[in-house]
């Protein structure tokens, strides 16, 4: 019985390491890991199309990477593009204190200290193409590691493998974080697609 | 028992005693402005000209893009502070976060800005090159200053540039104060607190209203210099001139001249344009 009680106060002392540390949030709610985040094209403050994981306006509103136990904690977050035919002018990723052109490299890994909160800043800017970006993004943070999927698409999408294709030959409704709406989406913003396209809407 | 107390107490007494030991004024690593100025009226020796303070050059590569590029920015004021005019800081907008502006938004890019982007081979911002050596992170900026200070100066620089209708004359005097000096001189135009778009750190919003300070415009006499060489006790003066663009504030405009080969800058010189009505 002795026994049985000391393995059980072991197993609770331990449990607080198995919780979740941390996770990603879009736009005020949290995401499942290997989610997927859908920017759409837009005409940003310097007048050039862009897709921004959080807008210049309201930056801290958009992608985040957030703390749940701690106050602070050494993370490694790698980038990883997949494809790219956005044919974009500039693209920068801004995390830890450091913004890094992405322009000529598929792979990047940051290491840094998170206090309560990391703002993702992956930004796709004077964008000339139709076409899109597939992006992950994983950090690590002890033992724990979390991934985001991230798409950018401007006009013609064909071809995206992670977005999910027109079903039944009619319209599918997403949400900004790339989940399918099933039945009538109420008020806010979606994606749509339709198998060719995909377009931001608001809905009322 | 007792006697590892005593041991303890031993120790204890052995780090009071030697732990504040008393450092000297000159081993303090700490920045002092008038030590500085005072160098400048040291005496020299016997068949040398007077030695003059060095002025340290930060190239602060920017861009109206980069988030962190304020945090930079702050850096630079600090040092401004601290070391007054023997500090110059030149912004280059270049590189992928630059801004080249628009019918709407003003843009500060420059094609010589990227031009020393590439150059330099820099992969990120903001970063920032001192007296021209390895690019550092801008948190080490005031370390890095603060080394080259120190340093002795081989040449004194001094400019004047006047501006009558829409033409800028420059004049640079060089001399010579230790050894001699073989490279490259360099000036550029600079412009003070233009109004423009700018995005912001820690998650504060892009800053329409931005002052961007010490801005490069262009390059006076191309965008690497040209030859340069002065031996000791010497004196050169450039002259050039340099026609003006309707868009710069001519209120805000400074000179920024600099010598520099392949061991950096060798020293700077910062000076205001003045406007004859």
């Amino acid at each position: 019985m002795k026994k049985l009680f000391t393995l059980c106060v072991g197993l609770l002392s331990v449990l607080p390491f198995w919780a979740q540390g941390f996770e990603f949030q879009f736009e005020g709610q949290s995401l499942n890991n290997d989610e997927t985040v859908i920017i759409v094209a837009e005409e940003d403050l310097f007048g050039d199309l862009s897709c921004e994981t959080n807008n210049m306006m309201d930056p801290g509103n958009g992608l985040i990477l957030k703390l749940l136990r701690n106050t602070t904690a050494n993370a490694t977050a790698t980038l990883q593009i997949s494809h790219n035919s956005l044919n974009a002018g500039n693209m920068q990723w801004c995390m830890g204190d450091e913004c890094t052109p992405m322009n000529n490299q598929t792979s990047l890994t940051k290491r840094f200290t998170v206090n309560g909160s990391e703002t993702v800043q992956f930004d796709a800017t004077n964008i000339s193409g139709e076409g899109y970006l597939l992006a992950t993004l994983k950090v690590t943070i002890g033992l724990e590691s979390r991934q985001v999927n991230i798409v950018f698409v401007n006009g013609d999408y064909d071809g995206i493998q992670t977005l999910p294709q027109k079903e039944n030959g009619r319209e599918a409704v997403y949400d900004l974080h790339g989940r399918k709406v099933q039945g009538k989406p109420s008020s806010g913003m979606y994606i749509i697609t339709d198998g060719k396209r995909v377009r931001k809407v608001a809905i009322k | 028992m007792l006697k590892r107390y005593t041991y303890s107490i031993l120790a204890l007494v052995c780090l009071l005693l030697t732990g504040c030991d008393r450092i000297a004024e000159d081993e303090r690593l700490i920045y002092d402005p008038i030590v500085l100025e005072d160098n400048q009226n040291d005496i020299p020796e016997e068949g040398k000209p007077e030695q003059t303070k060095r002025v340290v050059l930060l190239e602060d590569f920017t861009g109206q893009r980069c988030v962190n590029c304020p945090k930079a920015t702050d850096i630079i004021e600090q040092l401004q502070e601290v070391c007054g005019d023997a500090f110059v800081a030149v912004g280059i907008h270049g590189g992928p976060t630059a801004f080249a502006g628009n019918a709407n938004v003003v843009g500060l890019k420059t094609d010589i800005g990227d031009e020393y982007y590439t150059h330099w081979n820099l992969e990120y911002q903001p970063v920032g090159l001192v007296n021209r050596h390895a690019p550092i992170n801008y948190t080490e900026w005031i370390e890095a200053v603060k080394e080259e200070l120190v340093k002795p100066a081989t040449l004194r620089l001094k400019g004047t540039a006047v501006l009558e209708d829409n033409t800028i004359t420059i004049n640079i005097d060089a001399q010579g104060t230790n050894g001699t000096v073989d490279g490259k001189l360099q000036v550029w135009l600079l412009e003070d607190g233009i109004k423009a778009l700018q995005l912001m750190p820690d998650n504060k919003p892009a800053d329409q209203a931005y002052i961007h300070n010490h801005v490069l415009r262009t390059a006076v006499n191309g965008t690497w210099g040209e030859d340069f060489s002065i031996k000791e006790g010497e004196t050169e003066r450039r002259t050039m001139a340099l026609d003006i663009e309707p868009k710069w504030n001519r209120e805000q405009l400074s000179i920024v001249a600099f010598v520099y080969n392949d061991q950096g800058v060798q020293q700077a010189a910062k000076t205001k344009v003045e406007i004859i009505e």
